[in-house]
């Protein structure tokens, strides 16, 4: 087994842009969240993710593995929004946000300001429709994909934990997906 | 979409999945229909925002609403860089050798040009030497000898004529260029003779080489 994430790279690098649509899928939500403690407006949220994206992929081929994926990434998004936050700077500022300390800036009162209708993915609502369909899992699947997602164990350690070979691990956590998938789709969809 | 691919894909978000796995999905994506693609697309966002959901990333503990990327955010990242490639860093690479080669070549031509010139001096002064130190060497001028700088424009002309044209010679001019060739050799004669009193004394003789051609043509 490799890392997914390494992979991923390593074909983006050969010119595999769907790869790096995965990555985007992937890490899309991750890298919104860290954005948003920098940066307050929705709609610039959106614009300094995608251009922090759009920066990786150019630079792709001077990522080596030698750190995670999302670890380079993170930086990118980081320095993006600082930058961003720099160039805001220059124009009469309407916020008070010290760019020498975003690294330790929350960001959370600010983010209470600026809530509109489309600036929530509804995620209460999506853990709510995902936290009751994995409830109504059969027992070994909830508690293959419960050790996988919550407690972050290898399908190795999971098997050891069920007394199951590694492919019904696998098996289990992909049926758990499936299942939790159909029921959060409709409000995925709708979103 | 085959249960194989989608199982695939949730062994590849854990990272449980082998090389091929990974193919095997890059390759349904890529031999997709539009609609095919996206549905893949689709199962894969929703596996990990089902991720997210389970580890509370989309409702912090602190209450705090995050912001979240819009729906069609993956698809105008992939728009974005529809027509953009990344950069390529071995283009980098291929112009620093390229650089670094033109840069040896450089010193390579100019230490070349210094080696010729230096093997080209001490051969001048080799040959001078040599004439100037030969003193228990005998001189013996042949009619091959030619050292153009001893000899006078009709010389040369007489010379180059007579080896570049195979044309046969008339008399007259047999008779010239033999007169020439011995007042060459009495020339070479006295040089060397001339020379080797002064051993020692490098390219000096070349230098008085003219003195002689100066004369010569003096005399004329």
């Amino acid at each position: 087994m490799s890392d997914a994430d390494a992979q991923l790279v390593a074909r983006v690098q050969q010119g595999d842009k769907r790869a790096f649509d995965l990555l985007v899928l992937k890490y899309q939500h991750k890298i919104h969240s860290l954005i948003s403690r920098y940066v307050r407006d929705y709609a610039e949220v959106q614009d300094v993710a995608q251009e922090a994206f759009i920066k990786a992929f150019r630079a792709i081929n001077n990522f080596r593995s030698e750190s995670a994926f999302y670890t380079w990434m993170y930086r990118i998004a980081i320095n993006t929004a600082k930058n961003h936050l720099v160039s805001r700077s220059r124009r009469p500022p309407s916020t008070d946000v010290d760019v020498d300390e975003s690294d330790d800036y929350s960001g959370s009162n600010v983010l209470q300001d600026m809530q509109t209708p489309e600036s929530v993915l509804h995620g209460d609502e999506v853990a709510g429709v995902v936290k009751q369909a994995l409830d109504s899992l059969p027992e070994d699947l909830r508690t293959a994909v419960t050790l996988r997602e919550f407690d972050g164990l290898s399908y190795e350690d999971i098997a050891d934990v069920m007394s199951c070979p590694v492919g019904t691990v696998r098996s289990r956590i992909f049926r758990a997906r499936e299942a939790i998938d159909k029921q959060v789709r409709p409000t995925l969809d709708r979103l | 979409m085959k249960d194989q691919l989608s199982e695939s894909m949730s062994a590849i978000m854990d990272s449980q999945a082998d090389d091929l796995e990974v193919r095997r999905l890059l390759k349904a994506l890529d031999n997709a229909s539009e609609e095919e693609a996206n549905a893949i697309l689709a199962q894969w966002e929703s596996f990990h925002t089902i991720g997210s959901a389970l580890r509370s990333e989309l409702t912090p503990d602190n209450g705090q609403t995050t912001v979240q990327a819009s729906p069609d955010f993956a698809a105008r990242v992939s728009a974005a860089i529809a027509d953009e490639s990344p950069v390529n860093k071995a283009h980098s690479v291929t112009s620093k050798n390229e650089s670094v080669w033109r840069r040896f070549a450089i010193a390579a031509t100019v230490t070349l040009a210094v080696l010729v010139g230096v093997q080209e001096f001490e051969s001048m002064q080799q040959g001078g030497d040599t004439n100037l130190t030969a003193e228990n060497t005998e001189f013996t001028p042949t009619q091959n000898t030619v050292q153009p700088s001893l000899m006078t424009s009709n010389d040369i002309q007489l010379a180059s004529s007579a080896a570049s044209s195979q044309t046969p010679l008339t008399e007259a001019e047999k008779l010239e260029a033999a007169k020439a060739q011995e007042r060459l050799n009495e020339y070479l004669l006295e040089h060397t003779n001339h020379a080797a009193k002064q051993s020692g004394q490098g390219i000096i003789p070349f230098a008085r080489l003219a003195n002689f051609e100066d004369a010569d043509t003096d005399k004329k």
